[in-house]
């Protein structure tokens, strides 16, 4: 519900800048239903003075045809937001106006294989109604080419979360219950908030722009779309989903584009602390660079041609206090693992009419240092340290658009060869499924997927094969 | 008593005249229906501030510019878009003739760019009068209207090098 009560802004002597005041603040009730956005002026009691001057001054204007937008009564401003959100894009350098929007989804999940098939005890959530994402963004335009911007994901984790003991292969579950002090210690469970990232950005031109803060990887097509409105199917691909390249990287990133009509040609670099176990303290000060270029032109539909790159140390440590042999306390480190990786990406999407193709290659390669290989946490023996890896990861998808409640039956066909999990054997994948937007917020995904493992893997279970059907609704607020 | 009959000549000549008529008609019409057609033919003129250096634009840059890339102009002053209000006969049709995409597809295109962390659509403006007077003050300013409505210090520029007037603008639709 949108309650942006566009009550005026002004214009100032020619040349000046546009001020957008929003006087009345969006109203939320029910989250989740309703679409909340708040818009807050930082100085309103000086608007309509400010406004009724300025329109005092403003030359006469032919009044409008009968088709084109209506005149209000008032000759005060009003500028109405488009569905679903908008930016200022004018330069307002006392407007301090904070965009809140999001997404979320649930999903039925039903596992079509055998009671037999370990897989039933072992996939997760499975035959459950599920709430996956809820993600919360707060946008805000700080005037003169700052803007900044954090996505927040609530979770019920790690509430449910298992982890496993190796050497037992004991399961124990995370149970948060609590009693609520608020509530006569009724039992509650929380749950936890995910930054997903969050950055300030400068614009110095459309060539240069840089952000500092947590951000999304600038990698290929789907970690950047990664919301569950955006992208076509329920789940992420493997390839994605095994994280060959970062998801988010702590630091700089400078980013820009030019325009050689029809080609337009991006580039982005980042500079970060990398992959590593904390995301505040990069461990080993060894900073990890990375980037990415891409072509795009809507000479041929909309086609876009990317590759990325990526170079980072990861190390993890232990510590303990020991007292050193001036007598006086110290940390003493040990390490669990240490390494340097290098990920590459290319990436394609076009969109030609109604058709939809888009694919993407990933690869990463890890080279442990001496002393900086772990023990593999293997269930079934035997147990060794982690060899240098290479794995890689694949997919490609086509769908089209029909026009009967834009629906878009699609097909994915993924594959993943990940020998640094050696639970896990090379997974060749397919879905097959429909994109359905009864309206552009909302969208309902109905898909098949069967995964096909080419080996048993250290436990077996590539024995078995993996089939399942998942619903989901997700919808953009 | 017999009646006299036209000489076969005139018979011919008559026919003749007949199907030249026909064939006139014939050949008018299409353009009398072009011509009706044009009559319901809605221009909208891009439009700038009187002083602006913008003098033409390629229906890709309109493209951008209405899509908030970050396009600028020759003086290097980042364009500043302001769209009509969504589902108003020139809005809908502004988006099908530059953007090549539905009401509902534009709503899903923001959607997706405002997932993607990218700048959200461009301001829309309920007045014409206040967006004419915006886009005559505000440096970069760029929106578009009916070439009628025109007033104030603003002009229209080429689109892909055609002015409004001409018959080759891109920017025409039949309401």
């Amino acid at each position: 519900m949108w309650a942006v009560g566009a009550q005026d802004a002004l214009l100032r002597t020619p040349g000046s800048r546009v001020k957008l005041r929003f006087s009345q603040t969006a109203l939320f009730f029910a989250w989740g239903v309703l679409c909340p956005r708040l818009a807050f002026a930082t100085d309103p009691a000086s608007t309509e003075s400010s406004a009724a001057s300025a329109i005092a001054t403003t030359p006469p204007i032919a009044p409008p045809a009968a088709s084109a937008p209506s005149a209000p009564n008032s000759d005060a401003l009003e500028v109405s937001a488009d569905s679903f959100s908008s930016e200022d894009p004018a330069e307002t350098e006392q407007q301090r106006h904070l965009d809140l929007y999001g997404f979320a989804d649930f999903t039925y999940t039903k596992l079509l294989i055998p009671e037999s098939n370990p897989w039933n005890r072992i996939y997760f959530p499975s035959n459950s109604f599920a709430v996956g994402n809820f993600n919360l963004y707060l946008s805000a335009n700080l005037g003169d080419h700052w803007r900044a911007l954090g996505e927040v994901r609530f979770m019920y984790l790690p509430n449910g979360a298992t982890t496993t003991d190796a050497s037992t292969g004991q399961v124990t579950r995370t149970d948060t219950t609590v009693h609520d002090y608020a509530g006569f210690e009724q039992p509650i469970r929380w749950g936890a908030i995910r930054i997903e990232r969050i950055w300030v950005e400068h614009e110095f031109s459309t060539l240069v722009k840089l952000q500092v803060g947590m951000f999304l990887t600038p990698y290929g097509i789907w970690n950047v779309d990664h919301g569950s409105p955006a992208i076509v199917g329920i789940r992420a691909p493997l390839a994605v989903v095994s994280e060959l390249f970062p998801a988010h990287q702590t630091g700089l990133q400078l980013y820009g584009n030019a325009f050689f009509d029809p080609i337009e040609v991006g580039y982005h670099v980042t500079l970060s602390n990398g992959r590593g176990p904390v995301e505040y303290e990069d461990f080993d000060e060894d900073k990890a660079i990375g980037g990415r270029l891409y072509v795009k032109t809507d000479a041929v539909g909309s086609l876009t041609i990317g590759a990325s790159a990526y170079r980072g140390g990861y190390y993890d440590r232990s510590a303990k206090y020991v007292v050193n042999s001036a007598g006086s306390v110290d940390q003493e480190y040990t390490t669990i693992s240490k390494y340097q990786e290098f990920s590459f990406g290319t990436d394609l999407k076009w969109q030609w009419r109604r058709w939809l193709v888009q694919g993407e290659y990933i690869m990463n390669s890890a080279a442990f240092e001496k002393d900086g290989r772990p023990r593999v946490d293997a269930l079934k023996p035997p147990q060794g340290f982690q060899p240098d890896y290479r794995r890689w990861g694949a997919y490609g998808l086509v769908g089209y658009r029909t026009h009967f409640l834009q629906t878009m039956p699609y097909a994915v066909v993924q594959y993943v060869y990940a020998p640094n999990d050696p639970v896990v054997p090379p997974v060749l994948g397919g879905q097959v499924g429909l994109n359905i937007r009864p309206t552009p917020a909302v969208v309902l995904k109905l898909e098949l997927s069967l995964t096909h493992f080419t080996g048993p893997g250290s436990t077996g279970l590539g024995n078995h094969p993996l089939r399942f059907l998942a619903t989901q609704v997700a919808w953009a607020f | 008593m017999k009646r006299p009959g036209l000489p076969r000549s005139s018979a011919k000549l008559g026919a003749w005249l007949a199907l030249s008529l026909a064939c006139a008609l014939l050949c008018l019409l299409p353009n009398l229906e072009r011509n009706a057609r044009a009559a319901n033919r809605t221009i909208l003129a891009v439009v700038v501030a009187r002083g602006s250096s913008v003098q033409d634009l390629s229906l890709s840059a309109l493209r951008r510019i209405f899509t908030n890339e970050g396009d600028t102009d020759p003086s290097d002053q980042r364009y500043v878009p302001f769209n009509h209000p969504p589902h108003t006969t020139d809005r809908v049709a502004f988006d099908k003739l530059v953007l090549g995409m539905s009401a509902d597809e534009v709503s899903q295109f923001w959607i997706e760019r405002k997932i993607r962390g990218m700048p959200g659509p461009p301001r829309s403006v309920d007045s014409l009068s206040l967006l004419l007077r915006l886009i005559a003050r505000l440096p970069g300013a760029i929106g578009y209207a009916r070439p009628a409505q025109l007033a104030g210090d603003v002009r229209a520029i080429r689109v892909n090098g055609k002015l409004p007037n001409d018959p080759a603008y891109p920017l025409a639709f039949s309401e």
